[in-house]
């Protein structure tokens, strides 16, 4: 009986949880002043050396009622194996949502994502070439990257939620918790302009990289200057930002800690830093993708 | 001991007739404002906010049994501690801020007035569908306002859906209310709009003690209930 409480302790628990996802973290910092050399910052990218393009999904994973009539007659035993299976079939419909929101919203950008097969991420780091190390050359002050580019379904708009972590050192594998840094950075490009996005449709792959480029090395500097310790701690109060993520207008909660090319850098309420086309400068700065910050 | 039976017998029948009457009747449906109205240059708009009553908490929802209520409540009361400690009532104040200002684009006799009772209290008005289900018409006279707007807001905080015992999602960012206006001389509904705006947290919720994506959340549907508010204004 006390393991049956234990399922149903545990069903309950792992019902409320939320279903994974590989595009999102939570914020782990372990490192506390012990920052980075700014001159020997490397960075590594997780196995996958390919661009990872996908839709942008709706991530509301909730499923409407599912009423299920529990056997009386079952005894306390049977009660609490029919609410583990009632629990058990309510996540599955979860992850179910989810996975379906994904590949309705990768359909109509499947041209971009078969454009993108032809893209490495060595190719869109430029200059930052020389911090790259490869996978089995890292050392603890490695931090690894794993970003992940969106799309929204008109093709007008394209972001990159990078992963980003450092693990702890071989001699503190005892520890529970093995990873001294982990974090989200997110950069949003501004819309496209006509042109923009007829060269996108028409398969430019040049244009493409470009944007992809500016995105991941967006994503780079603020990874580095987070883990150096460049981001000013005099931070202004908490308030709110709006940002259009190509779904609709989003809210974050958060702080200014840094401008850069046109970009305002948020860190929300996370801890996640979010770049953003600053709204006063017009998308005429904004629109070269090119320019080398 | 018969007259008893025969009493209580009488007190079904009417709880009965009471309950169906209740299940049949139709919801108001939206009334959507016409700018038509403030062609009157006099017209006199009193507003009047309603503030909820409780802090901001998790709304349940589903949880259809007491044991299944405890087992939800449980569940979600880390957050609630959250959202009672840091969810205050400012940004209802704006959203509160926001409808005089809509009104007051329309028209220059706008203000904000005070109940001298409360709405609950007014008669019962029996009218159909597109009349308010309260006698605001008695109010006319002690605010010298010919319109009354009354922005009601009964929840905010979070909203969790369940089956029974079971969680059918995330928490989520929730605020929920009414936006209507009457007009004091019929007691019709000039403007009528539900507000129930639900938002899902982007990513993992259970992550205590700030709970960042659930708080971020409820920011969200507090700017999605102000923009529906610009809309319908």
């Amino acid at each position: 009986m006390r393991y049956l409480f234990l399922i149903f302790i545990l069903g309950l628990v792992g019902c409320g949880s939320t279903p994974y996802r590989d595009d999102y973290t939570k914020h782990i910092n372990l490192i506390s002043n012990n920052y980075l050399d700014d001159d020997n910052f490397e960075f590594s990218f997780t196995e996958n050396p390919n661009v990872d393009l996908r839709g942008l999904y709706s991530q509301n994973n909730t499923v409407g009622a599912s009423p299920i009539l529990y056997q009386g007659g079952a005894g306390v035993a049977g009660l609490l194996i029919q609410i583990g299976t009632h629990s058990s079939l309510i996540q599955s419909q979860r992850n179910e949502k989810l996975a379906k929101e994904q590949e309705q919203a990768n359909k109509p950008i499947l041209p971009l994502i078969n454009l993108t097969k032809e893209i490495q991420l060595i190719d869109l780091i430029g200059r930052l070439s020389s911090q790259l190390v490869n996978l089995e050359n890292t050392v603890s002050d490695t931090v690894k990257i794993k970003p992940i580019f969106f799309s929204n379904s008109d093709m007008t708009e394209l972001s990159l939620k990078s992963i980003v972590w450092l693990p702890f050192q071989d001699e503190n594998k005892q520890q529970k918790q093995n990873l001294k840094y982990k974090n989200m950075i997110q950069v949003y490009s501004h819309t496209f302009s006509e042109s923009q996005h007829n060269k996108l449709v028409s398969g430019d792959k040049e244009f493409l990289s470009e944007v992809l480029s500016s995105l991941l090395v967006t994503s780079l500097y603020i990874t580095k200057n987070e883990l150096t310790g460049q981001f000013s701690k005099n931070r202004s109060p908490v308030q709110t930002f709006f940002i259009n993520d190509g779904l609709d207008k989003k809210v974050i909660r958060g702080s200014i800690v840094g401008e850069k090319c046109g970009y305002q850098i948020i860190q929300d309420i996370h801890s996640w830093f979010i770049a953003y086309p600053d709204p006063k400068i017009t998308t005429d700065t904004n629109n070269d993708f090119t320019a080398q910050c | 001991m018969k007259h008893l039976g025969l009493k209580f017998q009488h007190f079904l029948v009417v709880g009965m007739v009471v309950l169906l009457s209740a299940c049949g009747s139709t919801p108001q449906p939206t009334v959507a404002l016409s700018t038509n109205l403030f062609a009157k240059s006099d017209l006199k708009i009193g507003v009047v906010y309603t503030p909820p009553k409780d802090k901001a908490t998790t709304h349940i929802y589903g949880a259809s049994c007491l044991l299944c209520y405890g087992v939800a409540s449980s569940l979600t009361s880390s957050l609630d501690t959250h959202l009672e400690s840091t969810i205050d009532t400012s940004e209802l104040t704006k959203m509160k801020e926001l409808v005089l200002s809509e009104y007051t684009q329309h028209s220059q006799n706008v203000e904000l007035v005070t109940l001298p009772i409360s709405i609950d209290k007014l008669k019962k008005f029996k009218g159909e569908l597109g009349f308010a289900k309260k006698d605001f018409r008695e109010l006319k006279d002690t605010l010298g306002v010919d319109m009354l707007v009354v922005f009601e807001v009964s929840r905010y905080g979070a909203y969790r859906s369940f089956s029974s015992y079971i969680p059918n999602g995330d928490p989520q960012g929730h605020v929920a209310g009414l936006l209507y206006s009457v007009d004091l001389n019929n007691n019709s509904y000039l403007q009528y709009m539900v507000i129930d705006e639900k938002v899902q947290p982007s990513g993992e919720w259970d992550e205590a003690p700030k709970f960042p994506s659930v708080t971020t959340a409820y920011y969200q549907a507090i700017e999605n209930t102000k923009q529906k508010i610009k809309d319908a204004i």
